[in-house]
Formats: structure tokens, C-alpha cells, sequence
């Protein structure tokens, strides 16, 4: 467990480096970059500097207990890193063939719904269709039917 | 009254006769509201209906016959 003097330095850590982004995005890409990225820059440090003083206010009185103060990145790594990597598989031979096995797989399916597609892109043709009778006809068939009109 | 299939037993699916079927059913009524009787002689109805329907034709024939000469004579204008 990170304690909370480390996460704040992390944290202030951060902003800073948000903080110094912001103010030489434009020193460094000149005329390049667009207005929107600083803003969104902008933003982040914002979001950050809120958030820093967030969590002063809630964990502050526990960092004067006698956490350690330095801030130290390989205790984060040390924390942080097997938990990321145990949810990415290591590529290993075996899974490389597995993943082409896969991915055999996948292109039969995506011929398989590409066929499926066509089917449905043919029945609905068939919905589609041009009326069986004209209108003319249907009124003729129900005058002579019906009402025992002689047309013709 | 005997039950009036029409042309719906030349067909052989089921969509098929559905839809002839759905047809006379949203004819009729328009008919009826026309004026038309089963109980009546409607000759009379048909006629008058019939010329009705051919003067609309003339009239619209005219129309549009009237407007191709101005659209020559504009052309021609110009």
C-alpha cells in the first residue's frame, strides 16, 4: 500500500509537470500546435490542481503522522507494473500460434457474416418487390364483384 | 353475399395472396364511401364517376398543353 504523502507528491508532482507543459507547449511548437491541445492542457491542470487540494483537505492531517515524504516513482512502479502486466498475456511462442489460429478464426467468420449479409441483402430485395396488382385493376375486380357493374 | 378472392388463388405464396388480399381490403372502403351500393344498382354511380374522371384528364391535358405553348413561346422569346 502507497502511502499518502507519496501519492500526494505524486500527485503535486504531476500537476507540476501539467503546470510547465502548459506554459511551453507554445515555446516548443511555435506556430504548429493547435490552440485547442494548450486548452486541453489547460483543463487537465485544472482538474489536477482541484484534485491535489481535494485530497490535502481529506488525507492531509495523516501525512503530518510520520509518512515518509519523499516521493519515490520505483515504489509505484514496484506497485502498479505486475498488476498491468498480469492483464496483458506475455507474447510467448505458443500464444503467437494460438493468435494466428485465431485469427484464421476470425477471417472464415468474417466470411461467414459476409455471406450472412449477402443473404439478407437478397430477401430484402425480395421484400421490395413491385406490386402484384395495379390499382386500376383492384378497383375494376371489386366494381365488377361487388358492386355488379359491367365495365367492359 | 359470396366472398371475393380476386386473383389471390394465382398465387401461390402465402406474402403474396396477404398482400392482394390487404389491397381489396383498403379499396373497398373506398369505395363505399364514393357512394357505391352492393345492395344497389350503382351503373349510374360508375358513370358519372367514369366522366368525372375523363374530364379531370382533358382538363389536366389542356393544362399541360397550355403551359408546354407559353414555355415554347417564352423559349422562342428569347
Amino acid at each position: 500500500m502507497i502511502s499518502t504523502s507519496t501519492k500526494r507528491g505524486y500527485i503535486s508532482r504531476v500537476n507540476k509537470f501539467i503546470d510547465w507543459l502548459k506554459t511551453n507547449l507554445r515555446v516548443y511548437n511555435e506556430s504548429k500546435i493547435n490552440i485547442a491541445i494548450i486548452g486541453a492542457f489547460e483543463i487537465q491542470y485544472g482538474y489536477f490542481k482541484s484534485h491535489l487540494k481535494e485530497f490535502t483537505r481529506c488525507f492531509g492531517s495523516l501525512t503530518n503522522i510520520g509518512f515518509k515524504r519523499s516521493f519515490n516513482a520505483y515504489e509505484i512502479v514496484k506497485d502498479y507494473i505486475p498488476d498491468m502486466m498480469s492483464k496483458y498475456e506475455l507474447l510467448t511462442e505458443e500464444n503467437i500460434e494460438n493468435k494466428e489460429i485465431d485469427n484464421y478464426d476470425f477471417k472464415e467468420r468474417v466470411l461467414e457474416n459476409d455471406n450472412f449479409k449477402e443473404k439478407s441483402a437478397k430477401t430484402n430485395k425480395n421484400e421490395h418487390k413491385k406490386p402484384l396488382l395495379s390499382e386500376k385493376e383492384i378497383e375494376e375486380f371489386l366494381l365488377e364483384s361487388v358492386f355488379d357493374i359491367n365495365i367492359k | 353475399m359470396k366472398n371475393s378472392y380476386g386473383k389471390t388463388n394465382n398465387y401461390r405464396t402465402k406474402e403474396d395472396r396477404m398482400w392482394i388480399l390487404s389491397a381489396y381490403r383498403k379499396k373497398l372502403p373506398q369505395l363505399l364511401n364514393k357512394g357505391f351500393n352492393p345492395f344497389e344498382d350503382n351503373s349510374e354511380l360508375y358513370h358519372k364517376h367514369s366522366q368525372k374522371s375523363k374530364n379531370s384528364y382533358k382538363e389536366h391535358n389542356v393544362k399541360s398543353e397550355e403551359v408546354e405553348m407559353t414555355i415554347k413561346g417564352l423559349l422562342i422569346l428569347h
